[in-house]
């Protein structure tokens, strides 16, 4: 695992210097104001992009009502669920910075990412350096206010904890050239274990981290439909509180893994963008947290999640989310059930009412409602894809 | 241990290779551009020496297209890219630019081209802005490539473009623009001449979005609404009356409305102010017969023709 560390870091350093010569050699654009003479003619203003040399500084408001009760999860009635400040901007011709720091209502600050991209290293790669969202499955890059539920799916909430999983350290990805011109991007990713998730313990030496890679593939099925597909695996030291509440606690790995796979589905016909759209997304994911020839029956817990999400009319979106997840401490699973309707006045507000039942065993259930409002302030930034 | 230094020493080698490795010489310039108008022009002024290729359809709406990662496989390899600008392509066009690994189109890199720092704006803001107005262009109206005027200039920005980073086409991209300039300005002699005797020059009319002050200008009509409220806002049931009513009174001659919006409700805004309502693509492709910037133009004023009966 040192190893391959050090064979990234290797790569990585190589490929910088050698984008950084190539970019000082590089001619720059000329940038041009062209003024028109004409007295009645309009004038052409420079094209200024944001504030001048400040980051563009955006927040996303997610606020929360809820009604009923889960005993195991319980919901406060109103909640400043976050306020996410972005601060985001090129650094200078080769990188750019995204830094987002949350608020919530309840605990303290605490900064989500702060990452520099790379953007102009050679032969299809891309690095990150700092604390980010890993890329594990497709859902754990969206931060939590961005996603259409007000809770975080059994399985990914069960491994990687209500946040998901992230932290500190570098990332190598790379587009794969193949001969059937798809997309395919392949990341690898060295962090510190992260300090708070159910499956990975925090590290406590520098050898403690984790280490994740991921192979995602797209291709356009016909104008309408497009398919996303990706597998990707993590391991890093294992948590000991995977050990708690075993009754017949066999002795853990050294290192827990997890296995992933996703699949989205997207139909939209682009000559009504606006008013119509579909969209189907699976994860599932297992935790393999055993050692080998144990004494006992390994337990591999197997998770995922699936929903759709259909917009009908231009403001209106309707979905449902099924979730499993076979219990850590392996008695049993939970599954759990998910409905939303959701109006967005504009792009930049969202009202969104969602009922939830939990089975969390055969005689306990929980069913909760709740009303999601969500406003993005700053400037207009891109739409999710 | 053995396979392992091996191992390592291939990577690093690779890694080396990789890095030093010098581009390959092209043939062709290979040209991404986020609109098809873009593309169309970009074909006349560059002829055979470049390949170009577009991200959005002329029938789609250019401000919500999505960011499909194989718009990324199209400007990893691309030697110029190509954009409106003014925030036109703000809520996609960032993140593909940010995943391209592509150095040279880069907005300040030699490949990077935005188009309307060399245009003709109208409707750049004054004083405050802020989304009270609706989804505002904060930067003025970005869909100038209505205007023949600002084509041309767009062409000549092209073609600075392309001969900056070919300046061994350089004599045959200016040809190029030059070429388009002149059969857009004999073209525009018939336009002109069209607009006035189907009685759109001095015409009162309605379009859906805020899309169409150069081509108003362009012809002499005047947009006195929109069915939109606001940019990006759907009109409520108050507005829609209010609009018919205005309609009426300004005796509106046409109501323009984009493919990409919804048609029913113009239609019945249409029918009870007794307006015709033509469905008018904004960019090349929008619709059959619009292959080229002139084809565009006089696709559109011949659907405009028929709306209006020739009147």
């Amino acid at each position: 695992m040192r190893l391959i560390a050090r064979m990234l870091l290797a790569c990585f350093l190589v490929s910088t210097c050698a984008a950084a010569a190539r970019a000082q050699d590089a001619p720059v654009a000329d940038s041009t104001v062209t003024d028109t003479p004409t007295l009645d003619a309009p004038v052409a203003a420079p094209p200024v992009q944001g504030n001048l040399l400040n980051p563009n500084t955006s927040v996303i408001g997610w606020m929360q009502a809820s009604a009923g009760h889960d005993p195991h999860d319980p919901a406060a009635s109103a909640l400043l669920k976050e306020a996410e400040i972005g601060l985001q901007a090129v650094v200078d011709p080769y990188t750019r910075a995204d830094v987002f720091l949350s608020f919530h209502d309840d605990e303290a600050p605490a900064m989500e990412e702060a990452y520099l991209t790379f953007l102009t290293l050679p032969a299809g790669l891309q690095a990150r350096l700092g604390k980010f969202r890993d890329g594990f499955g497709k859902f754990n890059l969206t931060h939590a206010g961005e996603t259409p539920f007000t809770d975080r799916p059994l399985a990914p909430a069960a491994i990687f904890g209500d946040e998901g999983l992230s932290g500190t350290g570098a990332e190598l990805s790379w587009l794969v050239p193949n001969p059937f011109g798809l997309y395919a991007n392949l990341t690898g990713t060295v962090q510190r274990s992260p300090d708070e998730s159910p499956s990975f313990a925090p590290a406590v030496t520098k050898n403690e981290l984790l280490y994740l890679g991921r192979l995602v593939t797209y291709a356009d099925l016909s104008e309408s439909w497009n398919l996303n597909a990706g597998v990707s695996f993590a391991c890093a030291p294992a948590n000991a509180a995977l050990h708690d509440g075993l009754v017949d606690a066999a002795p853990l790995r050294e290192h827990a893994r997890v296995a992933g796979a996703d699949l989205t589905v997207r139909w939209k016909n682009h000559r009504q963008a606006i008013y119509r759209s579909l969209m189907w997304q699976t994860e599932a994911y297992k935790l393999d947290a055993e050692l080998n020839g144990g004494l006992y029956a390994p337990r591999r817990p197997l998770g995922g999640f699936s929903y759709v999400d259909y917009q009908f009319a231009r403001r209106w979106h309707a979905g449902v989310r099924g979730d499993y997840m076979e219990t850590l401490a392996g008695h049993g699973h939970e599954s759990g059930v998910l409905g939303y309707l959701t109006f967005t006045p504009t792009e930049f507000s969202l009202f969104s009412v969602q009922s939830r039942r939990v089975q969390y065993a055969p005689d306990d259930a929980a069913w909760e409602h709740f009303l999601k409002i969500t406003f993005n302030i700053g400037p207009h930034g891109a739409h999710p894809f | 241990m053995h396979c392992i230094a091996t191992m390592r020493r291939g990577l690093v080698a690779a890694a080396l290779a990789l890095a030093l490795a010098p581009a390959a010489a092209h043939a062709t310039l290979k040209v991404v551009t986020t609109t098809e108008d873009l593309a169309a022009i970009a074909r006349e002024v560059g002829g055979p020496r470049v390949q170009v290729d577009f991200m959005a359809h002329g029938y789609e709406d250019p401000h919500h297209v999505d960011a499909k990662p194989s718009f990324v496989l199209k400007l990893a390899k691309a030697d110029v890219f190509i954009q409106i600008g003014r925030e036109l392509e703000v809520g996609w066009v960032p993140p593909l630019l940010n995943n391209a690994r592509n150095a040279k189109i880069q907005p300040g890199g030699a490949g990077f081209l935005d188009v309307s720092s060399g245009v003709k704006i109208l409707e750049v803001p004054t004083g405050s802005v802020d989304r009270s107005m609706g989804d505002v262009h904060p930067f003025g109206n970005p869909h100038f490539w209505l205007s023949s005027d600002n084509a041309v200039l767009m062409a000549q920005g092209i073609a600075a473009k392309f001969a900056q980073v070919d300046p061994a086409g350089a004599a045959a991209y200016k040809a190029g623009a030059a070429a388009f300039a002149q059969r857009v300005a004999a073209a525009k002699v018939r336009w002109l001449a069209q607009a006035k005797q189907i009685g759109l020059t001095g015409a009162n009319i309605v379009t859906y979005h805020n899309s169409w002050p150069y081509f108003a200008r362009e012809f002499g009509c005047n947009v006195v609404a929109y069915v939109e409220p606001r940019p990006g806002i759907p009109p409520s049931v108050a507005h829609t009356a209010d609009l018919i009513a205005q309609m009426k009174a300004k005796h509106v001659r046409v109501l323009l409305v984009e493919p990409y919006f919804d048609q029913k409700l113009p239609r019945k805004i249409g029918t009870s102010a007794g307006v015709p309502v033509v469905m008018l693509p904004p960019s090349v492709d929008g619709s059959a017969g619009m292959k080229s910037y002139t084809d565009l133009v006089d696709r559109q004023l011949a659907l405009i023709a028929k709306a209006m009966g020739g009147k």
